[in-house]
């Protein structure tokens, strides 16, 4: 009866005792922090991809340049003393969190560097083609430092105390959230920057979106099937995660991630002045559902992470 | 030379009347509660737990008082990013320097025994064995003031002599927990 009324924590506290495991996590910073990043990475890899497309390299660097500033803040948030922030990188040599920090640091340095080399020429009044060139250089380095970054990023959560994030998928699902968010936005700027685009390209970039959300999708579904094994209590991960909040967030990737690139293929058939304002609203509204999405994902991955230790919580 | 520094337990000698969780918030000047939190006990550098075994009319319940184990190889000071949290070379005891410290809580998702603790001001805070009475000469305010002699400290060979003959543990662990349990007779 219990198990189809899908009871999530806050209503199962009210009819079960709590496990004594039980430690919530409220973590919004860290929520901002992680998807920002993540997208902030994945924008900037996908806006590689689309370079020849668009020529939005400006556009691009300043999307993730953005996102990563977000990232930054809800990093500043997390800690109690924003103001000894700059510490958090001395113990690199064997904190992962450490790595992370700097890695995240190098990241948006090097964007802000690449876009500042990117506009020199414009800046002091001059033509030249090489500022665009050590742009591009720094565009993929710091894309090669961001992919280091979500590796740092994950590992920092493979903790022992916390199995429901000790294992190699929080790795997969942060790779795969980041490949996801980033084609979807880098793809929704490149409709908004150029107006009109060829048919061929537009199904490539909403046929790779659909693919990148049947894995993330996998990759949530096998989250659920592991955890399953740890569901001790009511109040404990899997409830969360086969309730009613998975279910939206699973609902959320579909619209955004398969039935929205669908639909922009489809509306390739109609007039052309009217189909380019419609294709653009789509992967907008795309980009934002997946972010939700992403972000429901998050705040579950905190909310539902029990602390494993001896002696238990209490 | 390390002199590694642990702690004895004698759960047969426990009577569960947490004088020492008392005396730890009293040296270290711990609150009894915490404003930002309704309802919760503070921090605690020190807990008594209750284990329970068998069923009844074989149960019995054991009293355990546990607080940071001063690990070999400290996971929450691998994982603290500022450096904060550092062991002390002559004795062992691991300690937070306050003035590092930037709340990231990274620590206490790192530690197996939820040895770290968060006060209202959001930073770490952990037992540090007492060391300012230990410089005086003292023993750690729970040792001192535990009604039954149930903890107990010393360095590693000093425990070790004082074991000898009965049935004891070592708290095994990846990151070697210096806590010593002796078994019931």
């Amino acid at each position: 009866m219990l198990d189809r009324l899908h009871l999530g924590p806050a209503e199962a506290g009210a009819v079960f005792v709590r496990s004594p495991h039980y430690h919530r996590e409220s973590e919004w910073p860290l929520i901002i922090y992680t998807v920002s990043l993540q997208s902030a990475v994945g924008t900037l890899i996908g806006g590689l991809f689309w370079t020849r497309l668009g020529r939005m390299m400006l556009e691009n660097l300043v999307l993730t340049l953005a996102l990563g500033a977000i990232g930054m803040l809800g990093a500043i948030g997390h800690v109690s003393s924003p103001l000894r922030a700059p510490r958090a990188i001395l113990n690199w040599r064997c904190s992962w969190l450490s790595r992370e920090i700097l890695l995240s640091v190098a990241f948006v340095g090097m964007v802000f560097l690449a876009g500042l080399i990117y506009l020199l020429p414009d800046l002091v009044g001059s033509a030249s083609d090489l500022s665009a060139l050590v742009a591009d250089g720094l565009r993929v380095l710091a894309g090669l430092t961001g992919l280091a970054l979500l590796g740092a990023m994950s590992m920092s959560y493979l903790v022992p105390t916390r199995p429901v994030w000790n294992h190699h998928d929080t790795s997969a699902s942060f790779y795969a959230g980041a490949f996801q968010l980033g084609w979807v936005v880098s793809a929704a700027l490149l409709f908004v920057r150029v107006q009109r685009i060829e048919a061929a390209p537009l199904v490539l970039i909403a046929c790779g979106l659909i693919v990148l959300t049947l894995l993330r999708i996998y990759i949530i579904l096998r989250v659920v099937e592991r955890l399953r094994g740890l569901n001790v209590y009511r109040d404990q991960p899997h409830s969360w995660l086969t309730g009613r909040t998975r279910q939206i967030r699973i609902i959320l990737a579909v619209v955004g991630g398969v039935v929205a690139p669908l639909f922009s293929v489809a509306v390739i058939f109609l007039p052309e002045t009217f189909s380019a304002t419609v294709t653009e609203g789509i992967w907008i509204i795309a980009a934002l559902l997946l972010f939700v999405g992403e972000g429901i994902d998050r705040w579950v991955f905190f909310e539902a992470s029990p602390a494993v230790i001896f002696p238990p919580r209490f | 030379m390390l002199k590694q520094l642990a702690f004895l337990f004698d759960p047969t000698r426990c009577i569960n009347c947490y004088s020492c969780e008392i005396a730890c918030k009293q040296e270290n000047a711990l609150p009894p509660l915490v404003d930002a939190q309704p309802g919760t006990t503070g921090p605690r550098w020190r807990r008594v737990i209750t284990l329970e075994e068998g069923v009844y009319p074989d149960a019995r319940v054991w009293y355990i008082s546990m607080s940071c184990m001063h690990c070999g190889d400290p996971d929450c000071m691998k994982s603290c990013p500022s450096g904060a949290i550092s062991k002390r070379a002559e004795d062992g005891i691991v300690v937070r320097d306050a003035k590092k410290c930037i709340g990231c809580r990274f620590c206490s998702w790192a530690c197996r025994f939820g040895a770290p603790q968060f006060g209202t001001d959001g930073h770490m805070e952990k037992c540090n064995l007492c060391l300012g009475l230990l410089e005086k000469g003292e023993l750690p305010a729970c040792v001192a003031c535990c009604t039954g002699g149930a903890i107990q400290f010393g360095t590693v060979d000093e425990i070790s002599q004082k074991v000898r003959g009965r049935a004891a543990m070592r708290l095994a662990g990846a990151t070697d927990p210096q806590f010593y349990l002796l078994a019931a007779r």
